[in-house]
């Protein structure tokens, strides 16, 4: 008797907790109204707003929406920021409670995945009536998907080459490389081994190096400047809608050779490299590419620098970039009151977000670019704004494009700045891990 | 010959003391290094300039006391709930006969060998049902389902001598009188075994607050600290001199109370052991 | 009587089992049915049928994980035993200062496994580690711990034997100190050798000891997780990738729910079988 009694309790305990599970989860989609607010006044409300900054970035961020909150006093904006796969999860996870936030900021080729879940509302940005010509354009057809306009484009981040000017001035060099042949030349030149010897000279103790010529992230980075290469030589088989993926052996090729040969042919580079900009500030490299949220940290290091063009390498100029945009997640029962104060509050913050560049971002919006004061280093990056290449905003890019394992742009960097594989069979091994992503994601 | 073998012994262990202290030893070497020092070759046991700015930083940068806060929060809620608890239910399931006792008992040391990983989404999907992410409890409960404890407990009151008890109810003592006042007096070995072993145990668990934590203030240390080597974050700048300072202070509480609580903790470790 | 008993126990254990059921046994049996939708963070689930178990057996990432489980556990059992035993008898010994040296083992232990994890990779990097600086100092290259996808597994099974040495020592001293003494004296009114006095005697006595050694060695491994995660977090490549690890990026990175499950309900089966051969190739032993 005791004994049924245990099972069926426990069995219904079991079974109410998966009920309850399976509750609520469904008629979450239900479509937002045009708020057409114009003219209508806003009431008084505070509306949440989730980011990824950390660090500086965070400070500027934080220090802006606080000016927003002070400069009025109707709409009080609550700002909550993570690392950016912690803040997604959280996102998803309050969208799932009924509870999401009101703006979402996010990265354009992290756009596909959650347009795709659906929860994402497009009629809110198209109420905001934004004028095309104020932004940057390339960051404005970031934001699209399949035509639609899903987010406000708030800043461009880009990979740049950073130099110790000094270094150069000791070893007599006048231009930053503006070629591949240069950057080998230049990085040669600037790897000195334990007798002072460089890299070009005879004699040159490749094991014993103390200052490195050259140096990048050799993680996902990596492949964001494999990207660089394969589209500087006017190929890009990454697309919004593919659901495979053929790539160019001869192409990819010839750009997994020219990284792996920096690091183990002309052994510019240390093999391994956790942290360039680390190594850069104590004067262990004296080149690195890296992006432009690395120049507010350089503002106080012991010696001069300069940024320089992303190098041209092969046939054209292009450069690996990302927009980040804020986003209106799709509201389950929609407040258009709130609403209208969400896109209040993005419309001030990328008009005013002349600020927000003192963190070594490139605003989106081109008043506030205009308005904005120029960091020093920053004069590269604008220079590569007109030929910046994004990953596309594939509804897997994230699982694509991860920065954490397993991950096939992750193993195709790691392949070749680790274990100098052969290209050919990076290329092969990269080729056929998006293909099983975006197989298993269908 | 013999002393020759003496020393032997004593080399040997001095060697081995070294293997186990050399990685905390020396990341406490480089956390009072200048981040520049840090990264300098050849790397020094004896830093030319020693500087509690590393600490000053963690702590201007991140909430670390938060995090810190949080985790003696929970790890000694966790605790004290996981003894209160499994000690009642370890003593009914040792000292009382009644029907589904071995099936009850049976379900519960099953689950010994089921790892939080193994139902983490489901857990997960529960307390952001019933809203416990983001909050104390959704670390704490989870954590109170402890079967260690039951395990450990439940053997040691079988092994208590049924004497007592009996005296005891003859005397017309309550139930609950008998376990507060008799049994649990002397359970003190086997529960002090049980406070550190899920103290270390909360204190030191990572997957689970990391994935029901989503804001930074309501951290624990270990995922606060992780947070240090993530390059998920393109813009995080990585530091070993921060992220070293925030491992020692981290290190240092636990180090201080397991060599206060030792000897229960080695007895703990072998009375599991045996009786597994 | 038993009546009575019944509903003391009752009380006794209803708060526990509250707790218990609602979030250990509960979640662990829904598993399972999630495992059987598609399902991502933020939609509705949907009846999948078998297809996330079906993916299983064809996911490359799952393959790898698996095996570097695998890797894990054949890498780390070996050292976990021998050395364990080696030092539970040196610290059996009499000797003064044993006491410490018995602490200092279990430290590791006790520490922060996802901090171990940030120390040992700080000791392991490649340009500014202190153990390629020794290595280099001795004449030989420096060794690329982490970064080399062969010798990162080794590296980080290091670090986990580094870890549990000291705890599974206390449970082979504990072992050590069970054997009556009767028997080694009978042994040596016999004649018998240290050495043939330790395989004969000692071994086989401490079989019950290596057999717990191996089941917590087991579940360790497959619950491998967060000293990997501040040290390779499954890199380079996928070299280091568990399962663990896996089901982490499956489900908060990529959110897919129902995957996820399936991955765990796999864990879970694994762990159940292991266990199960382990348990019966002993007792098999033991009828001889």
């Amino acid at each position: 008797m005791k004994r049924k009694t245990t099972r069926i309790l426990s069995m219904a305990a079991v079974t109410a907790l998966t009920i309850s599970m399976f509750a609520g989860c469904g008629g979450s989609s239900a479509g937002s109204q045009n708020s057409g607010s114009e003219g209508s006044e806003i009431e008084p409300c505070t509306i949440t707003y989730y980011g990824g900054w950390t660090g500086a970035d965070l400070d500027k961020m934080q220090a802006l929406v606080d000016e927003f909150n002070e400069s009025q006093d109707i709409i009080t904006v609550e700002f909550t920021s993570l690392q950016w796969s912690e803040i997604f999860t959280k996102f998803l996870a309050d969208y799932q409670a009924g509870a999401a936030p009101d703006i979402i900021a996010m990265h354009t080729f992290e756009m596909g995945q959650f347009v795709d879940m659906g929860v994402l509302d497009a009629e809110q940005v198209a109420a905001m009536d934004l004028n095309e010509s104020d932004f940057e354009k390339v960051a404005w057809e970031g934001c699209k998907y399949d035509g639609t306009l899903y987010g406000v484009p708030i800043d461009i981040n880009m990979h740049a080459l950073y130099y110790n000017q000094d270094m150069y001035d000791a070893a007599g060099i006048t231009n930053p490389p503006a070629t591949g042949d240069e950057l080998i030349e230049t990085a040669m030149k600037l790897t000195i081994d334990s007798n002072g010897k460089n890299a070009t000279e005879e004699g040159f103790d490749k094991n014993n190096i103390v200052q490195y010529g050259f140096g990048f992230l050799q993680n996902h980075h990596t492949f964001y400047q494999y990207y660089s290469m394969i589209n500087q030589q006017g190929y890009n088989p990454f697309t919004v809608d593919m659901e495979s993926i053929t790539i160019d052996t001869e192409k990819s090729d010839k750009a997994i050779q020219f990284i792996e040969d920096l690091i183990y042919k002309y052994n510019v580079v240390p093999v391994g490299e956790k942290s360039p900009i680390d190594d850069f500030k104590a004067g262990t490299v004296a080149m690195i590419i890296d992006g432009n949220w690395q120049l507010s940290g350089l503002t106080d290091v012991s010696f001069n620098w300069n940024t320089a063009e992303y190098p041209q390498i092969f046939d054209e100029k292009a450069v690996w970039g990302a927009a980040e945009l804020l986003a209106f997640p799709l509201s389950q029962n929609p407040d258009e009151n709130k609403q209208a104060a969400a896109q209040e509050f993005v419309r001030w913050l990328s008009e005013n977000s002349a600020e927000w560049a003192l963190s070594g971002q490139i605003p989106a919006n081109i008043k506030a670019q205009e308005e904005s004061e120029k960091l020093q280093g920053i004069d590269a990056y604008y220079a590569e704004k007109d030929y910046v290449k994004f990953l596309p905003a594939h509804p897997a890019a994230v699982s694509l494009f991860s920065s954490k394992a397993p991950s096939p742009i992750l193993t195709m960097a790691q392949d070749a700045t680790l274990n100098n594989k052969d290209a050919t069979e990076i290329t092969g091994s990269l080729e056929e891990d998006l293909n099983t992503v975006m197989e298993n994601n269908n | 010959m013999k002393k020759l073998r003496g020393s032997v012994k004593y080399i040997v262990t001095i060697l081995i003391c070294i293997v186990f202290l050399f990685p905390i030893a020396w990341a406490l070497v480089c956390s009072v290094k200048p981040e520049t020092d840090i990264t300098s070759y050849p790397p020094k046991w004896i830093p030319d300039i020693a500087t509690l700015s590393n600490y000053t930083q963690v702590l201007e940068r991140y909430p670390y006391l938060s995090w810190m806060k949080n985790s003696l929060i929970t790890a000694v809620t966790g605790t004290v709930l996981i003894l209160i608890l499994s000690s009642l239910a370890a003593y009914a399931l040792a000292r009382y006969r009644f029907r589904g006792r071995k099936i009850i008992y049976g379900t519960i040391v099953a689950m010994l060998l089921i790892p939080i990983q193994a139902y983490m989404i489901p857990l997960y999907l529960l307390c952001s049902k019933i809203g416990l992410l983001n909050t104390y409890a959704g670390i704490i409960l989870p954590s109170v389902a402890n079967v260690t404890s039951i395990f450990i407990l439940t053997s040691f009151f079988k092994g208590l001598p049924g004497e007592l008890e009996e005296a005891a109810r003859i005397d017309g003592c309550g139930e609950f009188r008998i376990f507060a006042q008799i049994m649990l007096p002397l359970s003190k070995p086997a529960l002090s075994t049980v406070t550190i072993l899920t103290f270390i145990a909360n204190w030191n668990s990572f997957l689970w607050p990391m994935i029901c934590i989503r804001q930074d203030e309501l951290k624990t240390l270990p995922v606060g600290i992780a947070q240090f080597m993530g390059s998920v974050n393109s813009n995080a700048q990585f530091q070993y001199g921060t992220s070293l300072a925030g491992c020692c202070m981290a290190v240092i509480p636990t180090l201080i109370v397991f060599l206060i609580l030792q000897k229960h903790f080695v007895e703990g470790i072998a009375s599991s052991g045996i009786k597994g | 009587m038993k009546r009575k008993q019944g509903r003391i126990a009752a009380l006794f254990l209803l708060p526990y089992m509250i707790i218990f059921i609602i979030f250990r046994l509960g979640p662990s049996i829904a598993g399972l049915f999630i495992g059987f939708m598609d399902w991502n963070l933020a939609g509705i689930p949907e009846f999948a049928g078998l297809d996330n178990f079906k993916r299983l057996f064809t996911d490359e990432y799952f393959m790898i994980a698996l095996w570097n489980t695998f890797k894990f556990f054949l890498l780390t059992l070996p050292p976990l035993i021998i050395l364990s035993l080696l030092l539970a008898i040196l610290l059996n010994q009499k000797m003064r200062f044993k006491s410490v040296g018995r602490v200092v083992s279990i430290i590791p232990y006790v520490l922060i496994p996802a901090v171990v994890g940030i120390m040992w990779s700080w000791m392991y990097d490649n340009n500014f580690g202190i153990l390629n600086y020794y290595l280099k100092k001795l004449g030989s290259q420096g060794v690329p711990w982490l970064t080399d996808e062969n010798i990162a597994i080794i590296s980080i099974s290091i670090v986990v034997i580094w870890t549990y040495l000291g705890y599974n020592m206390v449970l082979f001293l504990a072992g050590l100190q069970g054997i009556p003494r009767d028997l080694y004296e009978a042994a040596e009114m016999d004649g018998a050798t240290r050495i043939q006095i330790f395989f004969r005697i000692t071994c086989p006595m401490l079989k019950p000891v290596a057999s717990m050694v191996i089941t917590l060695t087991l579940v360790n491994t497959v619950q491998l997780f967060d000293q990997i995660y501040t040290m390779t977090a499954g890199g380079p490549g996928t070299s280091t990738l568990t399962m663990v690890q896996y089901l982490y990026t499956t489900a908060f990175q990529n959110y897919d729910l129902g995957y996820g499950s399936a991955i765990e309900v796999a864990i879970l089966v694994i762990l159940i079988l292991l266990i199960g051969i382990q348990n019966k190739i002993l007792k098999n032993n033991d009828g001889d």
